[in-house]
């Protein structure tokens, strides 16, 4: 009897595992998938998306037909507030986003979205690499010099981006002399803007480091490479990127500058913004709700992408650098941890950022 | 470099290259000739089919769609005087009138000639660059940029209507407009109300046609007349006088192309102003100025050469260093990385010979596109010639389709309407409406370049930038010299000034002016207790503006001349019984979506305005309905408005 009871129980767990893989492969079959990116169509968020949207399709079962479509404006809020209060939850609408988690982090008044209630699918990393013109203060013997030469001007774009966040602990705590200009609208600006000698610092995303500023200034030998933000760990290590190999993390550069290692509220606001912003540079979500089948299948074929030769030699094609994609549970770990930051390195970021209102 | 030149052509004509160039070319024309389509669209919307492309069938999808957008966005400026592209205004300011007076052919003429002759002569002439373009580009950085849009404003203003003084207010209203939102500089919100609509600013495609095609259809809809004032009969020209224009103003062309070249190929900036660079430059060179603003074929030729000989100089920046001239090259710059292709030297070296299968797509699609509507122009021009009722319904459904797909936002909607009646109200004020876009279009640029030149630069690295001091002259002397011409023209017995509007209503003026200064006061105050970085500019402009209402006011109390007409009240009538039928297309909008609200509004306008039979109602309703679904729904794919009947 005991036999005839655990042969029906196995039989009866096989036919509900079967029957709910055959109900999640068809979820998608015949559907069509619509994929909303937070910023405008041709920019790195944009191109990065579609190229990801295409190659995902191809492997969610039941291989919907997907459309990409772009929802621009505020820095990402505008698409972060329509996939919290618009998108519906049935699975047919997720997003590929630069999560303007800054913005959440700073309690920016326009976001209403709260990104840890979205149902998390995966997060696609980059670091940011940092160059100096080599004519900067009067000219550089070498990189380190950036802790001592007078006087250059650094390239940001907005005080609450985590690009110009990052630029300015970075060089604060590397104790250099430098003027802070931002204001340039997007990272082809910035690296317009050094180019042209405006500015002689600033910093970029592996793809835009690799496709725009190695080509244009680094191999004619007008600037070099300093360092990148490698995120840290818990243990105080950086976690290096093997596609980055010879460039000096911003720990090890530190350590060439000043000596030791660097520490202070300073350090730790870097390590947190930069941790979130390497990791979770880009990030795919889905509305809170959708159906648990269509979130499997949706993980699941995420979870293929990092394995799928053909998505790996297009992407690192196109932005020189292999993908270094995190899992949804991960991602969604990342995320929960803008609300548990330390307050009080909320608070100083928000001083420093100057997002305070200030009379003159 | 000869090889690269010729392989770069053999690549381009081979199939399938040539293939997809001849497809990217029929797209482009239909994206340049749809008011609220765009170049722009255009190539978001093509990029995903590049991927997997081999890189110079890639180009030629994409290049040629974008080289011809400017060449087509003259059917909408010349017959319905809405520019076809936000920037592209000048041409409206001769080619409507042209088409009122029932040359709307021979404007086509000359457009569609000196478009081909521009982006071939541009192309050559960019082609001889290449060794000097570097130290060119490389040269105009934040200061020279501030100071051109300062260049294209001062022009703008005092070239697009009869009083210079109202062209600066409107001008400086389009850069407090320009404000709202977030300041990239400071990081804090400004002027948003609290929507979250208003955080990344007014969008600028429904300000465009709210501004420009509204008011010209609801013209169309009250005069109950077709396009031209002139009858078919005693319409006389024809496409080959245009193209005799053309060929006559030869010198004018060659040096409109090369104002397009080198003022296009300023990144950011030079697509902006281009075309008013050279209708600045055809009017201030010209014996004869009597005619412009009236319907003066130069003031065809000048702008349209420009802005196709532009999209070559626009390239190379985008290709040799990775700075792209405009959104739409952003656009190539992702596709050159897709294709794995790196902008910067490469491009000029080792890859050269892609540049130059991009520089003859470009030759190829402008010669390509011209001839093509060349080919269909003559017909295309009778369209000025049907009545009136019977292009507005789908003229609407283009601007309101074209205003949604601006950003898939219901505030897009009501930014349309809401600027449909300023425009309207400007035009019938005397206001002039191009410098109020230009302006919009050239704040952003305005502010990040005199942020970043106030904090990067001391006065005296200013003082030597010889550039700067150029184009700063240049700023004063276009002033100085619209001023005397304004002066001479109050004092002389010619009341009739050229520009936008020949005739004006001086309640409606006051009334505009009063709005206008209440948005300068709006934006002032706020403003004073902003960071440096943030309130700086508003207040740069609010100032002057308000100082420049107030004399404009002082001006109006003069006795008017003949160009001072009062508004017949039943006209006024009609126009607010128009802005209320649009409004309830809105309405419907929101209640049951596009497809349905729009094929509606299209069928109950031809019956009640029209006043034809229900059965005409209908087919046009069920025509509508048919193009919307295939075009929006099924090519572009656009998100339709979640309706509240149908979510």
């Amino acid at each position: 009897m005991a036999r005839l009871f655990k042969g029906l129980a196995f039989t009866l767990s096989a036919a509900l595992i079967f029957a709910a893989g055959t109900a999640s492969a068809q979820f998608y079959k015949g559907k069509r998938l619509t994929v909303i990116i937070n910023y405008g169509a041709g920019g790195p968020t944009d191109v990065e998306g579609r190229l990801l949207a295409k190659h995902l399709a191809r492997n969610i079962p039941g291989q919907p037909t997907v459309i990409v479509k772009n929802r621009p404006g505020a820095g990402g809020i505008v698409g972060s507030n329509f996939m919290a209060e618009v998108a519906k939850p049935d699975g047919m609408t997720i997003a590929i986003f630069t999560p303007p988690t800054m913005s959440q982090l700073l309690g920016d008044p326009g976001l209403r979205a709260d990104f840890s209630s979205f149902e998390w699918l995966a997060g696609v990393g980059q670091p940011q690499v940092c160059y100096l013109r080599k004519d900067a203060g009067g000219g550089i013997k070498g990189p380190t010099d950036l802790g001592s030469i007078k006087g250059f001007k650094a390239a940001g774009m907005r005080n609450t981006s985590s690009h110009d966040l990052r630029l300015r602990l970075a060089l604060d705590l590397l104790g250099a002399d430098y003027k802070y200009v931002t204001g340039y609208r997007g990272l082809s600006k910035v690296a317009a803007g050094v180019l042209q000698n405006e500015t002689q610092f600033s910093c970029g995303s592996v793809p835009n480091f690799r496709g725009r500023v190695e080509p244009t200034m680094v191999k004619p030998g007008i600037a070099t490479t300093t360092y990148y933000y490698a995120p840290v760990d818990s243990s105080g290590k950086d976690v290096k990127f093997a596609d980055l190999a010879g460039i000096p993390t911003f720990q090890e550069f530190y350590t060439k500058v000043r000596g030791g290692t660097p520490s202070g509220i300073k350090w730790d606001a870097l390590k947190v913004v930069n941790n979130l912003s390497t990791y979770m540079l880009r990030g795919s979500f889905a509305p809170k709700g959708t159906p648990a089948a269509a979130l499997a299948d949706l993980r699941a074929a995420w979870s293929k992408l990092p394995n799928d030769a053909a998505f790996v030699a297009e992407y690192s094609k196109a932005f020189k650098a292999p993908p270094k994609i995190v899992t949804a549970a991960v991602a969604k770990a990342h995320i929960d941890s803008i609300k548990s930051t330390d307050p009080k390195i909320v608070a100083f970021l928000k001083g420093f950022a100057g997002t305070g209102k200030k009379k003159k | 470099m000869f090889e690269a030149v010729l392989t770069g052509l053999v690549s381009v004509v081979a199939w399938p290259a040539v293939g997809w160039l001849a497809l990217g070319v029929m797209i482009g024309l239909y994206f340049g000739a749809v008011p609220g389509l765009s170049g722009l669209v255009g190539m978001a919307i093509l990029l995903p089919f590049t991927f997997g492309m081999e890189p110079v069938s890639a180009f030629a999808f994409l290049l040629g769609m974008f080289a011809v957008t400017t060449t087509s966005d003259t059917i909408a400026s010349v017959l319905l005087g809405i520019p076809g592209t936000a920037a592209s205004q000048a041409t409206i300011l001769d080619g409507y009138p042209m088409a009122m007076r029932g040359e709307a052919a021979r404007a086509f003429g000359a457009a569609f000639t000196v478009s081909a002759v521009g982006g071939l002569l541009g192309a050559v002439m960019l082609g001889l660059s290449i060794p000097i373009v570097k130290p060119l580009i490389l040269s105009f950085a934040q200061p020279e940029f501030f100071l051109l849009g300062l260049l294209g404003l001062a022009m703008v203003g005092s070239l697009s209507g009869g009083s210079m003084i109202k062209g600066l207010i409107a001008a400086l209203f389009g850069l407090t407009l320009s404000y709202v939102g977030y300041s990239v500089t400071g990081g804090t919100p400004r002027y948003w109300m609290g929507m979250t609509y208003l955080l990344d600013g007014i969008p600028l495609i429904p300000i465009v046609l709210g501004l420009f095609a509204l008011p010209e259809v609801l013209d169309l809809a009250i005069r109950d007349s077709s396009i031209s004032r002139v009858p078919r009969d005693q319409a006389k020209s024809s496409m080959m006088d245009g193209v005799r224009d053309a060929a006559r103003n030869w010198w004018l062309v060659i040096r409109s192309t090369a104002i397009g070249v080198y003022v296009g190929m300023l990144p950011g900036l030079g697509g902006s102003i281009v075309d008013w660079v050279a209708y600045g430059h055809v009017v201030q060179s010209s014996r004869d100025k009597s005619q412009f603003g009236k319907g003066d074929v130069r003031g065809v030729i000048a702008p349209e050469t420009a802005n196709n000989a532009m999209k070559g100089g626009a390239l190379i920046p985008t290709v040799a260093f990775g700075i792209p001239g405009s959104a739409s090259m952003a656009i190539l710059l992702g596709a050159l990385l897709i294709q794995g292709l790196q902008p910067g030297p490469e491009m000029l070296t080792s890859n050269l010979h892609i540049t130059f299968s991009m520089m003859w797509t470009l030759v190829i699609a402008n010669v390509a596109g011209a001839l093509l509507l060349m080919v269909w122009g003559n017909q295309i021009a009778k369209v000025t010639f049907i009545r009136g009722h019977l292009i507005v319904p789908v003229v609407c459904m283009f601007v309101f389709m074209g205003a949604w797909l601006a950003g898939n936002n219901p505030g897009d909607l009501a930014s349309l309407l809401i600027f449909g009646l300023v425009g309207y109200l400007m035009k019938q004020g005397g206001i002039p409406r191009p410098p109020l876009v230009l302006g919009f279009i050239l704040g952003p640029i305005m502010e990040d370049a005199l942020h970043i030149t106030m904090s990067g630069y001391t006065w005296a690295d200013l003082a030597q930038r010889p550039i700067s001091m150029i184009i700063l002259a240049g700023v004063v002397l276009t002033i100085v010299i619209a001023a005397r011409a304004n002066l001479r023209q109050r004092r002389s017995a010619e009341t009739k000034k050229f520009g936008e509007t020949e005739t004006w209503d001086p309640h409606i003026s006051l009334f505009m002016l009063g709005v206008i200064s209440a948005a300068f006061v709006y934006a002032l105050v706020p403003a004073l207790s902003w960071p440096d970085d943030t309130g700086r500019i508003p207040m740069v402009t609010a100032i002057p503006g308000i100082a420049l209402c107030i004399v404009a006011f002082i001006a109006a109390r003069r006795k008017g001349g003949d160009d001072v007409v009062a508004l017949p009240g039943n006209v006024l009538g009609r126009a607010a019984y128009f802005f209320l039928w649009l409004s309830g297309a809105g309405l419907a909008t929101v209640v049951a979506g596009q497809l349905v609200a729009l094929p509606l509004f299209m069928g109950l306008y031809i019956l009640v305005w029209g006043g034809y039979k229900w059965w005409v109602g209908a087919l046009y309703a069920t025509v509508g309905l048919g193009f919307l679904y295939v075009m929006f729904d099924e090519i572009v794919a656009v998100i339709w408005y979640p309706s509240l009947i149908f979510g």
